[in-house]
């Protein structure tokens, strides 16, 4: 657990009364004889265990002819996952619980693919053998990949049926150009049949290798304990050479519209317009992240400026005259994520004929942002919010695990998110004009219409 | 493979059988509790792990406090208390500013308010929560304004068939106990609430006695209690109105009741009057019979009626109360299949009466339960939420003795609280039926 980060918020605490135990020197941060990096993470608020583990397999691994296979081998590990905990119902009781009914995320991001779950800290050794020996060892099979299909295709179906999601991906192509990592996560009807048994299996002997991975552990125990119970479940996983390259550097394209239209935007007569405008952001090592994440604050929330600013309110509601529209908000910013290419994007609906003032009003609103001082008052409530979302982030052990692994992945270990806390409460309105002036002169636009 | 899996796992065996029971989810050895002078208590789990604090104020006042018809009182004002013209700034606005969530909710027996924050800023917010519990002025514009807001509310959920099942299944339950009543009121109640309602049970019920105050998280429990006697603890004592509910008499004889509606097929339920607070080992008991009818992939529900094809979907019910509450069952079934699953569910029950649960289900459905319970727990703000519930209806140390409770229930016990609970001749009957099904028989 990574107390020497908290020590440093208690220099930014009002309440000095507010005593904090002694800082952690480190976690436990260790390289298996495999290859595979483990950290441990003490946490003992509840019995049970948050497990992270993380695979540097990103959309660029995959090959212009397997479009979606990352996806669709996530899908086979969730089926035999599934089916090896269930089978072993009389030992893991607990985990099956989970599995049953409270989530196994398995997640395909554009730049690594994650597995999150937890269970009893009694179980944690078991389940680990498992998750070693369906995601690193077995050969796949097909009756996994049959079932890995069926969801895909039933995916696919929801995608295209969810406007905003294709509008997402609009705005991905924008913001990173003709990449694999602007493609849909998912395998669509013309590249699925081509996602054969060897194919993947070969994908997965290349990238599922323990030096490719990180696991990272929360749990009541101590950390050191934590990552003991991992060498004995994951040293068995053979060691193979790990690919190299993983990521290649994604520099900032130029600014970029992309336009699609979209039938399901359209209901009797009715149509409406889904545009989403995105910046990148800077990396999580570059020393103006904070100030970014403290730029998003000041957008975000029901006293951000896009929720505030009376003007464009009132082009939204003029935008969507006529319309039903359920929510307080007509307008949602999406936080940035501790990944490759961090960026927040901006998602708005109008009436097809008023999207254009509706983009003129955001952009007015965010210029504004950049050159108009934010005033005290407001600077310090969205350092406050950004410091907030962080410690929100772990409020319990997947989310713990999920924060250390992931910052452990993109900023090169997991220290800078020790700091963050403090140098998000450091960020001067001369550090948001920086920012913003950065991020803001480069848009993405993704824009679908009925 | 499985067979290596299994050898693996085996290894671990001797141990887990044991160790479920054996860990605490919420381990009474890390809380702390106090009783301020004015009688408000102060509860805290310290867990220096994370550098954020979930905090809960509890009201130990719900809908069953609501005056003789005035029901959705108590919710009214659970809307009244985050109204912006709180003196200062209020407690939503407060959270809002640090991008955090509140959140509260009124059941029959509390009121619940439940936040998030980074540690390093829960101090400043504890004026506003107080702020809010203690402080709060109602005016005439803002309980119009939240009236209409609960009636929406209401036209929305009342079109949901678990609503009016809902509802007319507690009304046919209960005759006096104030359990029968919904707990955002009716149309009519809700229309005729007034500014001195919400008033009077504001002060009637909003005392520090009647409180707790719980934080689970990044807090030193005696820096903790010392900002919890400077906000809350310099709020007078005031006596809180007495709880005269009258007692809900024994049912001696089932009861039923039809409605037809234009929906396509029927939805059956069946209610028992269950055992309260006070029966902890009843509770844990009808707990252990409701994870056998619905959990794991063996739920004899799931067997008895979609396995058979006599119900599309099938669900049971037990909410631990301050009093005896209920224990239902719910099934959507195709509407000439309503007499067969009804007798299937009857038939399940029976069962229940004549055939002992066997010693490795009965430890099977305990994991279950610790698994539930667990998992449950699993956030500092889950953890708030179940310490205020059981201090509601009586104390949090229900909550860490939970588990042992559950652990020491006997096959023998699962038996008889079958038998004393989930009988033949006082179950209530609540039917919606279409208009097309034939009504005969339906009765009880």
């Amino acid at each position: 657990m990574p107390r020497r980060w908290w020590i440093l918020l208690l220099a930014l605490s009002h309440a000095p009364a507010w005593a904090q135990p002694p800082p952690r020197e480190r976690l436990p941060d260790v390289v298996l004889s495999n290859g595979l990096r483990v950290m441990g993470c003490e946490d003992r608020s509840t019995s049970l265990t948050g497990v992270h583990l993380a695979v540097k397999l990103g959309a660029e691994a995959e090959a212009e002819a397997l479009p979606g296979a990352r996806y669709l081998l996530q899908e086979l590990f969730r089926y035999r996952l599934e089916e090896e905990l269930r089978g072993q119902r009389q030992f893991l009781d607990l985990s099956n619980a989970l599995l049953v009914g409270r989530g196994l995320d398995l997640s395909t991001d554009w730049d690594h693919v994650s597995l999150v779950t937890l269970c009893p800290r009694s179980e944690l050794r078991a389940l680990l053998e498992v998750i070693a020996q369906v995601c690193f060892v077995e050969p796949l099979s097909e009756t996994a990949l049959g079932a890995a299909h069926l969801r895909a295709q039933e995916q696919w179906r929801r995608s295209q049926a969810n406007p905003a999601e294709a509008t997402y991906y609009l705005f991905r192509r924008a913001l990173l150009g003709d990449t694999p990592a602007a493609r849909p996560v998912f395998p669509s009807p013309q590249t699925l049949p081509r996602l054969t048994l060897p194919a993947l299996q070969a994908l997965r002997d290349r990238y599922y290798v323990p030096g490719n991975s990180l696991l990272t552990l929360a749990g009541p125990d101590e950390p050191n304990q934590l990552v003991a119970e991992a060498v004995e479940a994951m040293t068995a996983i053979p060691r193979r050479p790990a690919p190299g390259g993983w990521l290649p550097d994604y520099p900032p394209q130029p600014s970029n519209v992309q336009v699609g239209q979209n039938p399901h935007l359209r209901s009797g007569r009715l149509g409406i317009a889904s545009l989403i405008i995105g910046f990148r952001f800077p990396a999580l090592t570059d020393p103006d992240f904070p100030a970014a994440l403290v730029l998003y604050q000041r957008l975000a929330g029901d006293g951000g400026v896009l929720a505030t600013d009376a003007r464009f309110r009132q082009t939204l509601n003029s935008a969507l005259a006529g319309y039903t529209v359920r929510g307080p908000l007509l307008v949602d910013a999406m936080p940035p994520a501790a990944e490759a290419v961090p960026y927040t994007a901006i998602h708005v609906q109008s009436a097809p004929d008023a999207i254009v003032q509706v983009q003129e009003a955001l952009l007015r609103v965010l210029y504004e942002v950049r050159d108009t001082p934010s005033g005290e008052q407001a600077l310090s409530r969205a350092r406050r919010r950004a410091i907030n979302a962080l410690a929100l982030a772990g409020l319990d052990q997947p989310g713990r695990a999920r924060t250390l692994g992931e910052w452990a992945l993109f900023a090169r270990g997991w220290a800078p998110l020790q700091r963050l806390p403090e140098s998000i409460s450091r960020a001067t309105q001369a550090d948001l004009t920086r920012v913003a002036t950065r991020c803001f002169s480069q848009q993405y636009i993704g824009l679908q219409m009925p | 493979m499985r067979t290596r899996l299994i050898c693996a796992v085996l290894l671990l065996l001797g141990s887990l059988a044991s160790v479920a029971s054996a860990q605490q989810v919420l381990d009474l050895a890390r809380i702390q509790d106090q009783t301020l002078g004015n009688g408000m208590k102060v509860i805290i789990k310290s867990e220096p792990y994370w550098r954020a604090v979930a905090l809960g104020v509890v009201i130990r006042s719900g809908a069953k406090d609501d005056p003789a018809g005035k029901a959705g009182l108590a919710h009214l004002v659970e809307h009244l208390l985050f109204e912006p013209s709180l003196p200062g700034k209020s407690l939503s606005l407060a959270v809002e500013d640090l991008g955090g969530a509140v959140n509260a909710y009124t059941s029959a027996d509390f009121t619940l308010i439940n936040l998030a924050v980074a540690s390093q800023f829960a101090p400043d917010l504890m004026s506003q929560l107080a702020g809010t519990v203690f402080g709060a002025r109602f005016v005439p514009e803002q309980v119009e304004a939240e009236k209409q807001m609960v009636l929406r509310e209401m036209a929305d959920r009342d079109s949901a068939l678990q609503t009016r099942l809902s509802t007319l299944g507690f009304d046919l339950a209960f005759t006096v106990h104030p359990y029968r009543h919904p707990i955002p009121g009716t149309r009519e109640s809700v229309t005729d609430l007034t500014l001195a309602d919400a008033q009077q049970f504001y002060q009637d019920h909003y005392v520090p006695g009647n409180m707790a105050l719980i934080a689970v998280g990044d807090v030193d429990p005696t820096a903790f209690f010392a900002l919890a006697r400077q906000h809350f603890g310099a709020v007078p004592a005031r006596p809180r109105l007495p709880e005269n509910l009258p007692a809900e008499p024994p049912q001696t004889e089932p009861r039923s009741r039809i409605r037809t509606m234009d929906i396509a097929n029927a939805v059956i339920q069946f209610a028992w009057q269950a055992p309260g607070i006070s029966q902890p080992a009843e509770v844990c008991a009808m707990d252990l019979i409701y994870t056998a009818m619905t959990r794991g992939e063996t739920s004899l529900l799931s067997k008895a009626l979609n396995a058979q094809r006599l119900a599309l979907h099938s669900e049971a019910g037990f909410l631990t109360q301050k009093y005896p509450g209920l224990f239902t069952i719910t099934a959507i079934t195709p509407p000439d299949k309503q007499l067969e699953a009804r007798q299937a569910i009857l038939d399940l029950v029976r069962q229940f009466h004549e055939i002992p649960t066997s010693a490795e289900e009965l430890a099977y459905l305990k994991k279950l339960l610790y698994a539930d319970y667990a998992f449950d727990n699993q956030s500092y703000s889950d953890q708030v939420g179940t310490l205020a519930f059981y201090e509601a209806l009586s104390t949090y140390r229900f909550a860490t003795n939970y588990l042992a409770i559950v652990n020491a229930v006997t096959s023998e016990q699962l038996q008889e609280a079958a038998r004393k609970y989930l009988r033949e001749d006082n179950y209530n009957l609540t039917v919606l039926s279409p208009e097309s099904a034939n009504q005969g028989g339906l009765h009880a």
